[in-house]
């Protein structure tokens, strides 16, 4: 379970906060992001989480049904109180200059992307302790989940003259805490071995609770169910395919 | 592959006629609980979600061990064809439903896809058809409630709504007769089968259930109650 070198495990997730500044390329070609097409990335994006919570799921359940449970209770209570704490602290005033609804918005943002990223980089670092193979396709579903992520990014600063490659280092700094959660969470798996299923559930937990909070309803306000549905299922049966086959 | 005790047909009969009896429990729900209606139908929607994509997790589960490319395959098909079947039929043009019977017909087509999953599932042994069939009934009872709503349109009537509920629901215990049928004849299609029913599980709950949940409440009961509802199906599952 340990067999893995602290290094490995960082530039695994370092090559997932990277992933995220390929979602500014698009808009070197296009000058802004349609509704419909936005839709259609945040549908992929939850079809790859979806598949890589079934995948962190199973992996778990093979440890202990139970533990995995719990973990994913864990996961979705930690993403519950963060929220919590963001909404709180919206309505004490300032931040970074800008006052009111306007700093609550801004908090909001950057918190729920820390969060966000926090939650995959510690789904990376877990996915360790299930196995290379695990390790692999965790690292690969949140590579690709990422780079919707950048789009959205990029979709804010680049009709505000931002340069591609602004955007991209922006997008790459709104995924910075990715590998820098996956190394704590790697050496709490592996130090304590019975960790393992509360780990993988709590990241399976986080994700699932990020698709239904965040991703699909973001995508249903753009698109017709049904496009997003077919969109969103066909990526997380690929995705399964992927992980049984990688 | 059987777990455990083998099923017989007789018991895909009981279990699947049980799950389609307790669909007459939503329109009760909707008469007994008037006050915040929305609110509660929002969360009808979201246990009957978690529930399937708890349920389908099992069955894919399952069947990638059974046949990892048919199950692949199979779960893409039932994507593609219920895609087609709601575009067909013109399911999903609207949120709320657009007519009295186009909820029903959205209901039967459910019933369709869990009566593939029920005798699947019965093909695996006696206890995977009993959790599937216990998650169905009580899925049956969400969804009902649900359905029911969109057909009081009309004056409403818990007694006839109730009827049509469990009407709506018999495809199941016929397709699930008839897939057990097939699985248990040429074992070469469970994984298919089982594909089957997790892909056309998992784009029902994404394009009619999901969205309809998130409109009647807000977003981070409906991840809870979802989360939950999946979480307490796939170790039911897993501890049976």
């Amino acid at each position: 379970m340990s067999n893995y070198p602290v290094v490995q495990v960082f530039l695994y997730a370092l090559l997932t906060a990277l992933a995220t500044s390929l979602g500014a390329l698009p808009f070197a070609f296009i000058p802004t992001l349609s509704p419909r097409l936005a839709a259609f990335a945040n549908a992929t994006a939850a079809g790859l989480m979806l598949g890589a919570s079934f995948g962190l799921v199973v992996e778990g359940t093979r440890h202990g049904p139970w533990a995995t449970l719990v973990g994913v209770a864990i996961g979705v209570f930690f993403m519950l109180v963060t929220q919590r704490i963001i909404r709180d602290r919206g309505h004490e005033g300032e931040f970074l200059g800008a006052r009111g609804a306007g700093a609550q918005r801004m908090l909001l943002v950057i918190v729920i992307m820390t969060v966000h990223s926090f939650a995959e980089g510690a789904a990376v670092g877990v996915s360790f302790g299930g196995g290379g193979t695990l390790a692999a396709t965790i690292t690969l579903a949140v590579a690709i989940h990422n780079i919707p992520e950048g789009l959205a990014v990029s979709a804010v600063m680049r009709p505000q003259g931002a340069s591609i490659l602004s955007c991209m280092w922006w997008s790459f700094l709104s995924s910075v805490p990715q590998p820098l959660a996956a190394i704590p969470a790697f050496i709490f798996v592996s130090r304590a071995s019975g960790a393992l299923p509360y780990g993988l559930g709590f990241a399976a937990g986080a994700m699932v609770f990020m698709v239904l909070v965040e991703l699909l309803p973001e995508a249903y306000e753009r698109a017709v169910a049904r496009s997003v549905a077919v969109v969103t299922s066909l990526t997380l049966i690929g995705m399964l395919l992927t992980q049984h086959f990688l | 592959m059987i777990v455990g005790t083998a099923a017989s047909s007789l018991d895909v009969l009981t279990l699947g006629l049980a799950a389609a009896l307790t669909a007459s429990l939503g329109p009760v729900l909707l008469v007994v609980s008037t006050r915040h209606i929305k609110r509660t139908l929002g969360h009808a929607n979201a246990l009957a979600a978690g529930m399937m994509l708890g349920i389908g997790y099992v069955l894919v589960t399952a069947g990638i061990q059974a046949a990892a490319v048919g199950a692949t395959l199979g779960a893409a098909l039932g994507v593609v064809v219920m895609y087609w079947v709601h575009v067909a039929l013109g399911i999903g043009d609207t949120l709320d439903g657009d007519g009295k019977h186009r909820p029903l017909v959205a209901a039967i087509v459910h019933a369709t896809a869990e009566g593939i999953a029920l005798g699947a599932a019965a093909a695996l042994g006696h206890t995977m058809a009993v959790v599937v069939a216990g998650t169905l009934a009580l899925h049956n009872a969400s969804e009902s409630a649900v359905t029911a709503s969109q057909m009081t349109m009309a004056p409403h009537s818990g007694r006839r709504d109730s009827f049509l509920a469990v009407l709506s629901n018999l495809p199941q215990v016929v397709i699930g007769l008839l897939v057990f049928d097939v699985a248990t004849r040429w074992p070469a299609s469970l994984g298919p089968l089982l594909g089957a029913s997790f892909g056309a599980f998992i784009y029902l709950c994404l394009s009619e259930l999901l969205p309809a949940s998130y409109h009647g409440a807000g977003r981070t009961g409906i991840a809870v109650g979802v989360t939950v509802a999946a979480g307490i199906v796939a170790l039911v599952s897993a501890t049976a």
